[in-house]
This record gives C-alpha cells, structure tokens and sequence, in this order.
C-alpha cells in the first residue's frame, strides 16, 4: 500500500507544476488593465503606469512566475489588487466556508442517495424505483441558483426555520446557514451517486457470489449491506470523486445566492476585476484541491479494492 | 466611482416570476410604501437599536478616503469621516467647518472649524485639515481623483481653529469638490503612524459611527462614535453592513425580516415589493445615467445627422416602461441631473419618420452596420439593447449586439478600440461631487483623461464653457453656461441619453429616517429604529 501511495504522489507531481503554469498564465492571456480597473475612471496614464510598475505586471512574464511560485511556496500570494490586503489570510478565512459547505454537502448526498438507490435497485422497475428516478431526475435538472432560491422561499421565507442568506459568527450559525445550501449541492449531486449506485447493485446482485451467500442462508440484510453494498460502491466512489472536484466550480454560483463568503464568490469577483494575483492563487489552490481529491478517491479505491494496488 | 452590477441580474427573470406569484398569495393588503425620497419620520427619533443592512457591493477596496476607487467603499466611508463642507441632500451644508469665507477674487477661502473629536477621542485641529486636503491636492496621493483637488495651491494654520486655502486659479465648483470623500478630514498623527494600508483596515474618522469589525466581502459593523459633534446623532448604536451580492437574496433577506434594509432592488421586483406588508420601496433620484456612447471618430457615426438620426430612432418611453418598469427619466442631456441639469432643454422625442429623413440627408443614405458592445451579464443593459437594434433596423441601421466583460470593455472602448457604440452599465459611473463640473468635463473634454468617455467628442465651444463655468464663482454665470453646454451636447449628440436612473432601495417599517441622497450615500446618522 506504501508504495502505492508513494507512486500516486509522485505522479501528481507533474500535474501540480502544469498547474502553477496554467493559473499563472491564463490570467495574463486575458485582456484587460488591472492598473485602470483598481484606479477607476478618473486615473491619468502615468498613474496607471506607476501602479503597474508598483504590482510588478512591467516585469517579464518568466520574472513573474518565478516570484509567484517562489511566494506560493509559503503560502505568499502578495496583495489583492481589489481588496487591497494581503491574500494569504484572507484565503485561510475563506477555505473553511467552502470545504464546510462541500463536506456538508458529500454528506447530505450520501445520506440522501445510498438508502434511495439500495431500495430502487431491490425494487427494479416498480413504482418506488419509477418515483425515486423521477425524483433524481428533477432534483439534477434544476439549476442549482433556482433550486436554492426556492429552498430559501420556503424553509426561511415560509417556515422561517433557517436563515436566508450569511454564514454566521459561531459554529451552530454556521451549520444553520450552510444547511439550506448543503442541501442544494447535495441535491445535485445525489442523483448522481444514486444512479452509479443503483446501477452497481443491480450489476452485482446478479453475480455468483451474491447467489452463494444467499445460498449459504445469509440474511437478505446482510448480503446487501455487506456483499453488494461494497462491490457496488466502487464506481460510486470514482464518480464522487470526479463530481467533487467538479463541484468546486459549482460553488460559485451558491456561494452568490447564499452571500457566503467563500472561495467560489471570492474567484468570481477576482476575475471580473482582473485581480491578477488573486486569480492565480485562486486557481492554484483550486487545482491542488483537485489534485488532492482525485489522489484521496484513488486510495479510497484501493482500500475497497485491493486489485488496483498491484 | 466605477462599481459592478453586472453580476446580480442573471437569475432577476426567473426569480421574478417567483416573487410575482409568491407576493399574490401573500396575505398583505395594504401598507404600500412611498416612491418619494425619504422614509416616514414620524414621531420623535429614539436612540438605540441595530440597523442591519443588506447591500449589493461591499467595502471591500478598503476604509481609506483617499483613493477610494468604487462605492462599496465610499459610502461606508461616508458614514465614518466627516469633510469640512458636506453633503445634505443636493445642497451642501456646514461640515467640521462651521463657517467660511472668500476673498472677492474668490481664490482665497478662509475656514472656521467647529469643535469636533475623532473617535479615538483626539480634536479635530487645523493641522489635521491641512494634512488632509494637502493629501487631497497631491496628485501623487490622490491618484484616482486628482482633477478634483488640482486647483489647490497651499493649505495654510492660521490659528487651532482656522484653516485657510489658497488656489491656484479660481475654481466654480470648489466647495463642493472639498465635500467629495476623498477630502475627508483624516487624523494627521494616526494616519502618520500606521501609514495608509493599515489605515484602510482601521480608519479612525470624526464621522457619526466608527469601525467595529471588518470583514471583507462579508460583514461591516459600525458603532456610535461617542464624540461625534452632531447632538444627539447617531441615533443607531450599531450599523451592521451585509453583503449579499446576489439581488434575489437581498430582496428575500429584506422580505423575511432578517435585514431592515436592502440596496439594489431590481426594477421588475419594485411593485412586489411595494405590496409586501411591512415592507417599503424607495425610489431616489441619483447622480447616475444610462445613455448609448458613440466612438465619434468612425464612420459614419462622425456624421451629426447621423447621431441625430439614430436619437429620434430611439424609443426611450417603452424601454422606460417595459425594461426600468417607470423607475427612471427620460434624458434630456449627455450627463446626469447635477446641479445645472436644465429641464427646458427637450428631450429627444421618438420619431421614425425624423430619423428616416435625417439619415436620408447624411452620409448614410442607405443605413448601415453597426456594432454595439454591452456589459455582459447584465440583463437590463441587454433588454434595452434589444429592443433598440430593433427599433434601428427599421431606419436601415443593423446593429450587431455584442456582450463583453465590462472591465475589459471599458479600458478598450476608452481607446478607441471597442466597438462602434458601447453601453456601460446604469451604475457604472456617477458623479462624485454634487456640481457639473466633474462629469461634464469627463463628457465633453477629450483632454480630461477618458477621451470623452471614449466618444471622443471634441467641440472647441463646449470646452472653452466648460472653462468658463470653472473660471467663476457667479452662479448664475455658471447656470448659464453649463445650460448652454447642455443644449449644445444634445444638438451633437456623442451619445444619445436614456435615462436619468434611480437607486432603488428597500426598508421594514421600524426603520425611521432612512434616506437616499443623489450622490449614492444614505446618511445613516438620522435613521433611527422604530418598534
């Protein structure tokens, strides 16, 4: 297993520096002044040169990126051109907003999608599996700013049980606020998991070895839970895998209707005001937690799979 | 001041379709609130209480006065510092000067201060008056607005409590120029000591409240400054600001009580709004407009006749009334309603048949292409774009929409570089100062530093009264000419105006005193909390 992790690692290697080159460059490929957006209207041109001079965008682009990779390596991302203030602490206070709400939202998908897909797959083609796909189905077609403005009309504005928008000062504040959120996310995302799920049991409680445990007088409980659940599992945990790191995306847009303020919003506001810095510290984080995500599901996947660790 | 909208108005249709059904099986009746400026004042103001407040752009470029580049600053910074001539409404009014002077030749100002504290207790003195509105004058402290300061000469203590500026040359529209946030009055030795970035984070004003907390993008809490000069003002302990980006939320955050008041209330929600129980709208006049800038340098736009034409093609009425839902005026100028606007100056009316006619005798006989950029993203903008090309079309103009990110349309429109028309969003610019002078000179003069806001409009006339009007300190003479500049702009047309915009704001009814003023701010220091 050690030397599989090893191996894993080491490959994510390569991946990490395309990264740091890809968020350094894209942002600069793009047009637009950030010296002319952050002196607003009224600048004259020598004071947007001054500035430009000042951010260091007047050096060449191989000094640039060496200072940048050399600053991210201690977590020193320079100042945000937008906001005026160093971005390393204020992405620390960021990071927890949003992996809080995808954590939250992972879990509610789980505990929304596991139960539902084991019972469609046992009831294959009856009306509860019509029903729990119709749900799946309407739940992954509606965007997910509309399905949370819905939420908020009806569990704040309706039953007033949750706030409407915010994160909070303490830690129950923020489980409530994330709560309606988590649910729009995990909303989306659990059909995806209940369909792969389903699937898998269906598939598997067709194989040999579910009929021998049968036949070996097992409890119909025990050989879905134990026996089908897992063999089932496998695929489910790549498609997660591959959805959460998809999902970092989709946390722009919630993190706008829920006014949180995490790492989505943050990267929204960053690229319309070319805040150049803050874009690639944005983007490098965002794809060293791909890189992570993806290296976490493959060790998760060859502990419920011993095979692919040869 | 440049700030953003463009990000709220993609999920307003949809969401208003919501609200609409929502609001009708409400079971509010009555209570419809005033579309005048001002909330109900009744009864005597009460001191205490919390005003939390949903708002779509945040302070999040910093608290520093000087340089403060967008509104989500400048009007948080407008609740904490004070000038020595303020704003009050759209007139100016005393501020830590309580009195001043001039010479005849109107270059010589002598300012009486009041006795004043900042919140960390220290008098206001002329020293920190000097410091301040030396900071204001330096174009290499004030970058982002040094026009505004540049008539300034020297700053001189005459005693603790008198200050008196000379200036270079005379200047029509000082007073209100010194009234602007970036001429706020800033403690010398504080700002000395931690220097400008740290200020930022912890300003330390004279203004009624003072900064308690600081979250960027996230919270501003604001408390009472217990020495503010204004007795008995603030009435509020606490301001706490919000930000909540998305329009939607902010108006459900307003709806479910969960905030007292909300800014950037959409147009297409403003009648739900209105018939909400406990709920009121206020639709305030601003200093903001919506116009359709033409690159006055491509052909055949270089063509008057044309522009004219293109002016009586445009259905400002129905776009008035299907896009901005009645929440606007039509325009009768090429700047926004400041002081000078002048109303008898007409507006173009809507006439196809004219603008057939005009482009017949143009350089244009037989139509044209044209391409048209907009910010992308924002809804309003893109309605009224549509419902324009389609009105051009029947004159022979094509127009070819194309949605752009604004930051970069905006930098390559000002060269010359963007399309052959451009809109920007409504709030997207807006005078700072409560007099012409600013704005006028950003559209009329290419020499002002944004080549006429990228129309590259060039009339020797309107710029030799533009100089004029900033050459005297006769209001009367400076009316005169700034209507003449008006008159003359609409018969060139470098754009054809839209619309005079409103800042829409939402409040609950225990809040008391809540106001908009045209410049954007809201002087929070009157608001007081009802039960």
């Amino acid at each position: 297993m050690t030397g599989y992790i090893l191996r894993r690692i080491v490959q994510a290697i390569p991946v990490l520096i395309g990264i740091t080159l890809a968020s350094f460059l894209l942002i600069h490929l793009v047009p637009g002044d950030p010296a002319r957006i952050i002196l607003g209207a009224r600048a004259t041109p020598q004071a947007i040169a001054d500035l430009n001079h000042e951010l260091g965008l007047d050096r060449s682009l191989i000094a640039q990126y060496v200072s940048f990779v050399g600053g991210a390596v201690h977590l020193d991302f320079g100042d945000s051109i937008k906001q005026n203030t160093a971005i390393g602490p204020l992405l620390g206070s960021r990071i927890g907003v949003t992996l809080f709400l995808l954590i939250y939202a992972v879990i509610i998908s789980i505990v929304v999608a596991v139960p539902l897909a084991i019972v469609s797959a046992l009831r294959r083609n009856r009306p509860a599996d019509h029903a729990i796909r119709l749900f799946s189905m309407v739940t992954f077609a509606m965007p997910s700013f509309l399905l949370g403005l819905l939420l908020i009309l009806f569990f704040s504005l309706k039953l007033g049980w949750l706030p409407t928008a915010g994160y909070g000062d303490t830690f129950p504040e923020h489980v409530k606020s994330l709560t309606l959120p988590a649910i729009t996310v995990g909303l989306y995302l659990a059909p995806i998991l209940l369909r792969t799920l389903r699937v898998g049991i269906i598939e598997t409680l067709g194989t040999e070895f579910v009929e021998a445990a049968r036949a070996r007088g097992l409890s119909e409980r025990r050989v879905v839970l134990k026996h089908v659940l897992r063999n089932s599992l496998i695929s489910t945990v790549t498609v997660l895998g591959l959805n959460v790191g998809f999902l970092l995306s989709g946390l722009v847009i919630i993190e706008n209707v829920f006014a949180l303020p995490g790492m989505g919003s943050e990267l929204v506001n960053a690229i319309l005001a070319r805040d150049y810095p803050m874009v690639q510290a944005l983007t490098l984080i965002f794809g060293v937690a791909v890189v992570m995500i993806n290296l976490l599901t493959d060790l998760l996947y060859a502990q419920l799979d011993p095979r692919v660790r040869l | 001041m440049t700030s953003g909208r463009y990000g709220a108005a993609a999920v307003a249709l949809i969401a208003a379709l919501m609200l609409a059904a929502c609001g009708g099986s409400s079971k509010s009746s009555s209570t419809t609130g005033g579309t005048a400026t001002g909330s109900q004042a009744a009864g005597t103001p009460k001191t205490g209480g919390t005003l939390v407040f949903a708002r779509s752009l945040d302070a999040e470029a910093g608290l520093n006065p000087i340089n403060a580049p967008n509104n989500g600053s400048i009007f948080t910074i407008q609740q904490i510092f004070d000038q020595l001539v303020e704003v009050n409404g759209d007139k100016l009014e005393p501020g830590l000067a309580e009195s001043w002077t001039h010479s005849a030749d109107g270059k010589t100002w002598t300012f009486k201060l009041r006795d004043a504290k900042f919140s960390n207790g220290s008098p206001v003195t002329a020293a920190d008056v000097k410091f301040s509105i030396e900071r204001f004058a330096d174009p290499k402290i004030n970058t982002n607005y040094a026009t505004l300061g540049s008539s300034i000469d020297t700053v001189k203590v005459i005693d603790p409590k008198t200050v008196q500026i000379k200036l270079k040359e005379v200047d029509g529209a000082f007073l209100e120029n010194i009234a602007m946030f970036a001429a706020a009055i800033v403690p010398k030795a504080v700002v000395q000591k931690v220097g400008d970035k740290a200020f930022a984070n912890k300003p330390v004003g004279s203004g009624p409240f003072m900064v308690d907390k600081y979250q960027r993008r996230q919270e501003t809490i604001l408390k009472r400054n217990p020495y503010y000069w204004r007795k008995g003002q603030p009435y509020l302990d606490e301001v706490r600001f919000k930000f909540v980006p998305d329009a939607n939320t902010r108006t459900l955050e307003l709806r479910s009580g969960q905030v007292d008041v909300a800014d950037g209330i959409p147009y297409n929600q403003v009648n739900s709004l209105k018939g909400a129980s406990g709920l009121n709208v206020e639709v305030a006049d601003s200093l903001k407009w919506d116009s359709i800038f033409f690159d006055t340098k491509k052909k055949p736009l270089n063509d008057v006749k044309v522009r004219q034409a293109l002016a009586y093609a445009t259905p400002n009425d129905q776009i008035l009334k299907t896009v901005l839902f009645g929440n606007g005026q039509v325009a009768n100028s090429q700047i926004p309603r400041v002081k000078y606007w002048d109303d008898s100056v007409k507006p173009y009316p809507f006439d196809p048949a004219k603008a057939k006619q005009l482009l017949s005798q143009s350089s244009a006989p037989n139509g044209f292409n044209m391409e048209l950029q907009i910010p992308s993203g924002d809804a309003v903008e893109k309605q009224e774009a549509e419902i324009i090309k389609d009105e051009w079309g029947k004159i022979g103009v094509k127009v070819n929409i194309v949605p752009r990110d604004f930051g970069t349309m905006f930098s390559d429109w000002l060269s010359g570089k963007g399309g052959d028309a451009a809109t920007f969003p409504g709030d997207a610019l807006s005078s700072d100062t409560l007099s012409d002078d600013e704005i006028a000179a950003l559209m009329y003069d290419p020499k002002a530093g944004l080549s006429s806001l990228g129309t590259f409009y060039d009339n020797p006339k309107v710029t030799r009264l533009l100089q004029d009007a900033k050459g005297t300190i006769d209001d009367s003479k400076r009316a005169q000419d700034f209507s003449q500049i008006q008159a003359i702009g609409q018969q060139d047309v470098p754009s054809v105006p839209l619309f005079f915009t409103k800042s829409v704001s939402g409040y609950r009814d225990k809040v008391n005193g809540f106001q908009t003023y045209p410049i954007g701010w809201w002087p929070l220091r009157e608001v007081w909390m009802g039960s």
